[in-house]
C-alpha cells in the first residue's frame, strides 16, 4: 500500500504515478520524490526519507555528467547495484522515481 | 617583469646594486684592471639576489606602508558594499532544476536490469585502474639538496 507524504503538485494524480511502479514484477518497494520531498513510498522503501535523500544527491550529481558537447545527461536510468538488490532510478517531469528490485545474478540463457 | 612597475606599489626588496651598469664587452674587460675573483663572485651573487628579489613579493614586510585614516575608512566601506552586493546574488541562487531523463518512467524502470556480466566487466576494469594508480610512485634518481663547494 502506498503512503502520501507532502503535497501533490503537478498534473498526474498520485495513484497514476504509483500504479505503474506497483506493477513492476520483482519490485520490493518504491519512492517518488520531488524537490519538496517524498510524494509517495511503499514496500521496503516506505517512509525511507534517508534513502530518498541519498538518492537525490546521487541523481543531482549524475545529471551533471555530459558527453562531449552534449546538452542532455547521457543516461535514462541510474542503477545502484548492491549484493541482493538494485535501486533503479529515473527522472521524469521534475520527479525522481526509485524502484527497489531483486538483483538477479543469473547469467541470461542464450538460445 | 621589468622596470615598468608603479614605484608606490612595488618597492624593491633590494635596491639595484648598479643602476647604470652596462654589459661588459670583451674590450672593456681586457682594458680594465683585473678584478679579484672574490669581487666578481660578489657582484654576480648580488645581481642574482637582486633579480630574484625583483620577482618576490614579501608579504611579511616589516614596514608596511601606512594608510591614512580616511583612506582606510574609504576602503573598508568599498569592500563591505561589494560584499553586500555579492551575498545578495549568492543567496538568490536556486538549485538547478532536474532535467527530465524520460517521458516513460515506468517503462524505463521496469526494463531489464544491467546484465551481471557487464557488472563483472566494469568491476574488473575498475580493479585494474586502482592497481595501476596505486603503482604510481616517485622514482628518486638524485639527491634533492646538494652542497655547492667553492674550491
Amino acid at each position: 500500500m502506498g503512503l502520501l507524504i507532502g503535497n501533490n503538485k503537478g498534473n498526474m494524480t498520485t495513484s497514476a504515478l504509483t500504479q505503474g511502479l506497483e506493477r513492476i514484477p520483482d519490485q520490493l518497494g518504491y519512492l517518488v520524490i520531488s524537490e519538496d520531498g517524498v510524494l509517495a513510498s511503499a514496500g521496503e522503501l516506505e517512509n525511507d526519507e534517508h534513502t530518498a535523500g541519498v538518492i537525490m544527491q546521487m541523481v543531482r550529481t549524475a545529471c551533471r555528467f555530459r558527453q562531449q558537447g552534449a546538452a542532455e545527461p547521457p543516461f535514462k536510468r541510474m542503477s545502484v547495484m548492491l549484493e541482493d538488490y538494485v535501486y533503479t532510478v529515473t527522472v521524469s517531469g521534475q520527479k525522481v522515481f526509485v524502484v527497489k528490485r531483486q538483483n538477479n545474478k543469473r547469467e541470461p540463457v542464450m538460445v | 617583469m621589468g622596470n615598468d612597475r608603479d614605484p608606490d606599489v612595488y618597492k624593491p626588496l633590494i635596491p639595484h646594486p648598479n643602476p647604470d651598469s652596462k654589459p661588459l664587452n670583451s674590450t672593456e674587460w681586457s682594458s680594465a684592471s683585473v678584478p679579484s675573483a672574490r669581487t666578481d663572485e660578489q657582484a654576480l651573487l648580488t645581481s642574482i639576489l637582486f633579480k630574484t628579489a625583483l620577482n618576490i613579493i614579501d608579504v611579511s614586510a616589516a614596514d608596511s606602508q601606512g594608510m591614512e585614516q580616511h583612506e582606510y575608512m574609504d576602503k573598508a566601506r568599498q569592500y563591505s558594499t561589494k560584499l553586500a552586493l555579492l551575498s545578495n546574488s549568492l543567496s538568490q541562487k536556486k538549485p538547478l532544476p532536474l532535467p527530465s531523463l524520460t517521458s516513460q518512467p515506468h517503462q524505463v524502470l521496469a526494463s531489464d536490469l544491467v546484465p551481471y556480466s557487464d557488472v563483472q566487466q566494469v568491476s574488473k576494469i575498475a580493479a585494474y585502474a586502482y592497481s595501476a594508480i596505486s603503482q604510481i610512485k616517485v622514482d628518486a634518481k638524485e639527491e634533492l639538496v646538494v652542497q655547492f663547494a667553492i674550491p
